[in-house]
């Protein structure tokens, strides 16, 4: 019996997983750089032999903005329809998902008998509303991305960021910061920022209860917090919330061979 | 043969006068592969990127055997930048004619009067007369045409043409000598019917509406995605030979008529009355979704939406709405949207 492995090839990452009778057995993750193909080829070659695996026992499923460039994949399938799928695998009992990744972000509804997807939104045009918009945030602050949240959850006055572009809200973080605002209330307002984006695009399509955050930017527990604040319920994270994708990959690959 | 162009975002412009004044009709069409410079010291560039592409290449010079421009009353921007026409455009001929938006007998005169003064001031600038016979030949002429593309644009649904090559056929019309078009269509429509049908085990079909959709390539990357467009309700399309004009009494007034009849293009509200014609049209074809495009700034369509995703809903139609750049480069970008949509549906 074949193992499978679900691959997505996301703009700025790149994440493999190995399911073996729908359990997770390994995984890995790489930033993507341009040459994004080679990356994934390595994740594959290293997945494989660190689990005594060879390529005609495995199959392999991609998604993500390069499933269709790598050419080790046996078959493909769009990141809505992966992460959908992904999202049900840590709660089969949810029907919303809000995936934030890199350079995009996007929100899914399932169907409440089905499962299957109904209608998605997606925002791959701008940086704002995306994981990049907080890395040039951070990086504007000097605050590591991975404390960017924490520093955000210690605000006891947010700062209003009213731009909705990223270079704008760059120039707009300096001024408030030469203004005398503290770190903790600008990088609140940030965060603040990217929640409303998005939560504005998925009340859109109708999300609702119980929804899954997912993608890397799911990490960062103020956007996760602000986003509950501005869809009015609690939202639920997976234990590998970059993951989502890859897994609902594999899964809907096991799926179709069992069929 | 003299060429009169027109500029016309809903497909409303009465081609047969323009026949009857012994020119021929050519629609212009934005040309997705150039760079928009000129108008956009005209138009800021956040306003409706295919009437800035047309008014670039009419800046750039339409060529030397189109001798004027009839501008209709399509959508507001298309509306106001014949201003900038007036100003810009190096031709002899440009006359606007507002086809109106309501449709009761009050706009049906106003349509007739605007009608009247295009053939006068055709009549007066080519010194030329343009009779009633030669009207009326006009529309039987376009008539004959209306027909042939109505049987043939069925053929989508027998899987024997593509939806790509209909559009491009349609594309063709609306730009050349209508003689040679009737003889061309006579001849396609034997040829098609004689094709074998093509797979369409793995194909969605589709019923699509929205902006003007002028570039036949996307239509092909439609296609490449997986769906059969089987059925429309645009004016490269459907809206171009809905019906037929009237052959009897007065051919003005026919004209008029045939216009204002037809059901309202995306580019006019209000949606209530669109949506009534997309619902009857997803429900004859029985198509597996419907796909609502919107050129990038198209407000008109944009304001559209919001009713018709509710609505679609309501009926348990799938529905995708995606607004989209006038560039080819970006139709990839929009791939994920249009695959996840084939998944869903």
């Amino acid at each position: 019996m074949k193992a499978f492995i679900g691959i997505d090839i996301g703009s700025l990452a790149t994440k493999i997983v190995l399911l073996n009778n729908s359990d997770l057995i390994d995984y890995r993750t790489e930033r993507s750089t341009f040459d994004f193909k080679r990356i994934g080829h390595n994740l594959f070659k290293e997945l494989l032999e660190k689990n005594n695996l060879k390529k005609d026992e495995v199959f392999v499923m991609s998604t993500g903005y390069g499933r269709n460039t790598i050419d080790i994949a046996d078959d493909r399938i769009t990141e809505i329809t992966a992460h959908a799928r992904g999202g049900q695998y840590f709660f089969p009992d949810a029907h919303s998902v809000i995936d934030i990744g890199g350079q995009d972000s996007k929100a899914i509804v399932m169907s409440q008998k089905t499962g299957n997807v109904i209608d998605f939104q997606m925002n791959d045009k701008c940086a704002a509303g995306t994981g990049r918009f907080l890395e040039v945030m951070a990086h504007a602050l000097e605050v590591p991305i991975s404390e960017f949240g924490d520093l955000a959850l210690n605000s006891t006055k947010p700062a209003a960021i009213s731009s909705t572009c990223t270079v704008f809200a760059e120039s707009e973080v300096i001024s408030l910061f030469a203004r005398g605002a503290s770190k903790q209330d600008i990088a609140s307002g940030i965060h603040k920022s990217i929640a409303r984006r998005v939560a504005g695009m998925a009340k859109r399509i109708g999300v609702g209860p119980k929804l899954i955050f997912c993608g890397g930017v799911a990490k960062n527990p103020a956007v996760k917090k602000y986003l509950e604040e501005e869809l009015g319920f609690e939202i639920v994270s997976p234990k590998y919330p970059q993951l989502t994708g890859a897994i609902g990959a594999a899964l809907i690959a096991q799926e179709n061979q069992s069929n | 043969m003299k060429k009169i162009a027109y500029f016309d975002a809903s497909v409303e412009t009465p081609e047969e006068i323009i026949l009857a004044a012994d020119m021929v009709p050519v629609r212009l069409f934005g040309n997705p592969t150039i760079g928009i410079d000129k108008a956009n010291e005209h138009i800021p560039p956040t306003h409706c990127v295919w009437a800035r592409n047309i008014l670039e290449q009419a800046i750039n010079g339409l060529g030397n055997d189109i001798k004027g421009m009839v501008c209709t009353h399509g959508c507001d921007c298309t509306n106001r930048e014949f201003d900038i026409w007036l100003e810009c455009v190096n031709l002899d001929f440009l006359f606007f004619l507002n086809a109106p938006l309501k449709r009761n007998e009050i706009s049906l005169k106003f349509f007739i009067d605007d009608i009247k003064e295009l053939i006068l001031q055709l009549e007066e600038s080519f010194k030329i007369k343009i009779t009633t016979e030669k009207i009326q030949l006009a529309i039987k002429k376009m008539n004959q045409i209306r027909e042939l593309l109505k049987e043939i644009s069925e053929l989508r649904v027998d899987m024997k043409l593509k939806g790509s090559e209909f559009h491009a056929l349609v594309k063709e019309i609306q730009q050349s000598d209508k003689d040679k078009m009737i003889e061309k269509l006579k001849l396609k429509l034997i040829e098609i019917k004689e094709r074998k049908p093509f797979s369409d085990e793995n194909l969605k079909k589709i019923l699509l509406t929205g902006s003007v959709i002028d570039d036949t390539e996307f239509i092909k990357f439609l296609e490449n995605v997986g769906y059969q467009i089987i059925s429309d309700d645009l004016c490269i399309g459907s809206k171009y030979f809905w019906s037929k004009v009237n052959e009897n009494g007065d051919p003005i007034k026919a004209l008029a008529e045939y216009h204002l009849n037809k059901p309202i293009y995306s580019t006019k509200f209000p949606s209530f009355e669109r949506f009534e014609t997309l619902k009857n049209l997803a429900q004859t074809y029985n198509v597996d979704g419907v796909i609502n495009i919107a050129q990038k700034f198209c407000e008109p369509v944009l304001y559209g939406h919001p009713y018709f995703n509710k609505k679609f809903k309501e009926l348990g139609i799938p529905y995708l709405f995606v607004e989209m750049e006038y560039n080819r480069e970006s139709y990839k970008q929009l791939a994920t949207r249009f695959e996840a949509f084939s998944e869903i549906i």
